[in-house]
């Protein structure tokens, strides 16, 4: 299964253990995040597949308004860090249990910012316009349509799976789906900015420097 | 530092810092300058985490802070908690059973919240993730437990908690029930008759005194 580069960094792990721009670690925090910085690296293993769908496709999975291109990709970062991290919160280390938790956060909305990077590529070399990413569980996209998601791609290959409940086996896995736009919605860029596909005149695009 | 003041200031320090081996250290060099268990306890633990709490409420600690001072609590504990024995025990807070849904397998926001109550004087019984009403009740009548805690992440999962209430209720258990979790909310709380609800660790802490008339 095709591996996803990611890159992470402390200061991201920082936010998403809620530090923002008021706040940072107590010395204890920081200690033991720095101590288990490379064993939560090592632990990670991204991967992630997409496909292309068309709308009637994209329909049967749920997803609402799907355009008539569809890319639906599904990622994760493998079972080893959570499995570390619940080993830590069955020991009654729940600071980190907490922090690689967060580590994990981090590294799977990494993953599918990396798997997301691939689909704007292809929509740019098709000359359309990638949206916004959405997953079921979010807007009107409900989680009930998971199922039929993961049945669209090839889940099993990829060590995911659903429980009853329809949570991701791994829990740090993101199941999405991005429309390929003839023209992007404007007003909507301000929350997609990005400088992904190079497509030109995209409102979705960074400004220049 | 030998003075029995000094040391309950620096455990209460410890806490407060989350220094673990530190709170651990002079837990026992508390013990070892004659001051009793449960006045280590009250005079440098509790002030410590309540500290925590405050400093949590007001913006300035964030929730790792929190669970590295509840730590650094449970560790001086575990130090005491012999010597408390032998000096004739303390009465905690109540006997909590904690654990997730069955169906949901998240349980860190569960853990950190046992590890709170347990900081604050609870004696918790984590039943760890997936757990079916009747292992909660089982183990509520097993223990006789003052409080069922009971956290779902996914709405797909929450009306697990509603099965939980039921049988805590059919099981004739003294027990309250209180709900968490991501999608759960007060309303949902009061929609299926749990007795609490908390949407934060800190929250379910202040919520379990109050429910067993201990929120003084």
């Amino acid at each position: 299964m095709p591996e996803l580069r990611i890159t992470l960094e402390p200061a991201d792990v920082r936010r998403s253990l809620g530090y923002g721009r008021r706040g940072s670690p107590s010395r204890a925090v920081a200690t033991r995040l720095a101590a288990l910085w490379p064993e939560a690296l090592a632990l990670l293993r991204p991967r992630g597949v997409w496909r292309l769908a068309d709308r009637a496709q994209a329909q049967g999975a749920g997803m609402p308004r799907p355009a008539q291109t569809v890319a639906l990709a599904l990622c994760t970062i493998g079972a080893q860090l959570e499995v570390a991290a619940r080993e830590r919160a069955e020991t009654d280390r729940a600071l980190d249990a907490l922090i690689l938790d967060a580590v994990g956060s981090t590294a799977a909305e990494a993953a599918a910012d990396a798997l997301n990077q691939q689909l704007c590529a292809e929509a740019g070399r098709r000359r359309l316009h990638a949206a916004p990413r959405v997953s079921p569980g979010y807007g009107r996209w409900p989680v009930t349509s998971q199922p039929a998601l993961l049945a669209l791609l090839p889940a099993r290959e990829l060590g995911v799976a659903l429980t009853p409940g329809l949570m991701m086996v791994p829990r740090k896995s993101v199941s999405f789906a991005v429309n390929f736009l003839k023209s992007a919605p404007r007003g909507r860029a301000a929350a997609g900015r990005c400088r992904r596909c190079g497509l030109p005149n995209c409102p979705y695009a960074e400004p220049g420097p | 530092m030998g003075q029995p003041e000094d040391i309950l200031l620096e455990l209460n320090k410890a806490v407060l810092a989350g220094d673990e081996a530190g709170a651990r250290e002079l837990a026992g060099r508390a013990l070892g300058a004659g001051i009793a268990p449960l006045a280590a306890i009250d005079g440098g633990l509790v002030p410590g985490i309540g500290e925590a709490g405050r400093l949590w409420d007001e913006g300035e600690y964030f929730l790792p802070e929190l669970v590295a001072a509840a730590q650094a609590m449970k560790a001086a504990m575990a130090v005491l908690q012999p010597a408390l024995a032998v000096d004739g025990g303390r009465r905690g807070l109540g006997r909590v059973v904690i654990g997730t849904v069955e169906g949901d397998i998240h349980d860190i926001g569960k853990t950190l919240v046992g590890t709170l109550l347990a900081a604050n004087g609870f004696e918790v019984f984590d039943e760890g993730a997936d757990v079916p009403p009747s292992r909660f009740v089982a183990r509520a009548r097993h223990v006789d437990a003052d409080l069922l805690c009971a956290s779902a992440l996914l709405t797909t999962t929450m009306s697990r908690q509603r099965d939980l209430v039921a049988a805590a209720r059919e099981a004739g258990l003294r027990a309250k029930v209180c709900v968490g979790g991501a999608p759960v909310t007060q309303a949902w709380a009061d929609a299926i008759g749990a007795d609490g609800f908390a949407d934060n660790a800190v929250a379910a802490v202040a919520l379990a005194r109050r429910l067993v008339g201990r929120d003084a």
